[in-house]
């Protein structure tokens, strides 16, 4: 349960049940976009990048498909055997019923 | 007697509150113990180098006592200690099962500069490659890890971390041309110390990645 107002933490958790790390796993979480805000719980960092940087700042984190928030997320390695977890805080504006939330990840077991 | 002139000396002992200790891998165990001691006699006094008890709460004696080239202490002996500390136990509990000890079952310990524990995950793809860590002791910043068949090697550890109180050590193995088998792995430090965990690493055909993922909350 998610009470309106009341910022709620939940862990985005992966892992990898292979044989063979992954390598720039994609993570993805959608939400309704009416029902919920959200936000990262993990700090991100700009990577360092000569010459011409990308303005990352000009980038959306996240990507607006009719009601739907798709928030896609890069996870550098996920080691063979290994698993973590990146917590997200979500916030509900209004009142509402069930708010489906979904994640998945490619490529998927 | 080592090269640099450290003298070893192993046995048992009932003193668990004042035998000298030194970087001792456990506290008195109870009853009595095996203990393992290496000093360094000098002109006017002797530097305690390392002394350490090894057994459980019953009975354990120290019997047999050798150094390798190495100078790792290799000690055999007996036990009559359920809860002796194992370590890579061939028989992880007494022939007779743990909860009876038909008394006296042997034991072999050996201690060094250094150790390979425990290997995760013990087995790879040679689909791509297979992150490995290490669990023990005495790994330092700066070691190589090789996959190893019959001494040579078949693979290096790339990106290669130990953590600061060397126990843990981390490695990257490219596994694609790595023929499917079982492997030792061996890690060597910056100051030529190695340890090898024999047999410890199979290379499976194929393998792959295999995601998961799941929303878990709320906290």
């Amino acid at each position: 349960m998610i009470r309106v107002g009341t910022p709620s933490t939940f862990n985005l958790a992966y892992g990898n049940t292979g044989l063979n790390d992954a390598y720039f796993a994609r993570l993805w979480l959608t939400f309704p976009t009416a029902n919920l805000s959200y936000q990262i719980g993990t700090t991100l960092t700009q990577p360092q990048i000569t010459g011409n940087p990308i303005d990352v700042s000009a980038v959306p984190p996240d990507v607006k498909v009719g009601s739907q928030t798709i928030v896609p997320l890069i996870v550098p390695v996920v080691p063979a055997g290994g698993s973590g977890s990146i917590p997200i805080v979500f916030t509900a504006p209004i009142l509402g019923t069930d708010i489906p939330l979904k994640t998945w990840i490619n490529p998927a077991a | 007697m080592d090269s640099s002139g450290d003298i070893y000396f192993g046995g048992v002992s009932a003193s668990g509150g004042d035998y000298p200790l030194k970087d001792s891998v456990q506290a008195f165990g109870g009853s009595n113990d095996a203990v393992v001691s290496e000093i360094l006699p000098g002109a006017g006094s002797t530097s305690l180098i390392f002394s350490t008890f090894l057994g459980g709460s019953a009975d354990d004696v120290g019997q047999g006592f050798a150094l390798d080239s190495q100078d790792n202490i290799h000690l055999s002996g007996a036990t009559d200690s359920t809860d002796f500390p194992v370590v890579n136990a061939l028989q992880t509990e007494f022939a007779d099962g743990i909860a009876s000890p038909d008394h006296n079952d042997a034991f072999v310990a050996e201690f060094g500069a250094g150790l390979i524990g425990q290997v995760t995950p013990a087995s790879g793809g040679n689909f791509g490659s297979t992150t490995i860590v290490l669990n023990g002791a005495g790994f330092e910043s700066g070691a190589t890890a090789t996959l190893k068949s019959g001494g040579s090697s078949v693979a290096s550890g790339q990106f290669v971390k130990a953590s600061a109180d060397g126990a843990t050590l981390r490695a990257t193995f490219d596994l694609t041309s790595v023929a499917p088998g079982t492997y030792d792995v061996e890690v060597v430090n910056p100051d030529t110390t190695s340890f090898l965990a024999a047999h410890s690493f199979t290379v499976v055909a194929g393998g792959g990645a295999k995601l998961w993922a799941n929303l878990v909350g709320r906290s």
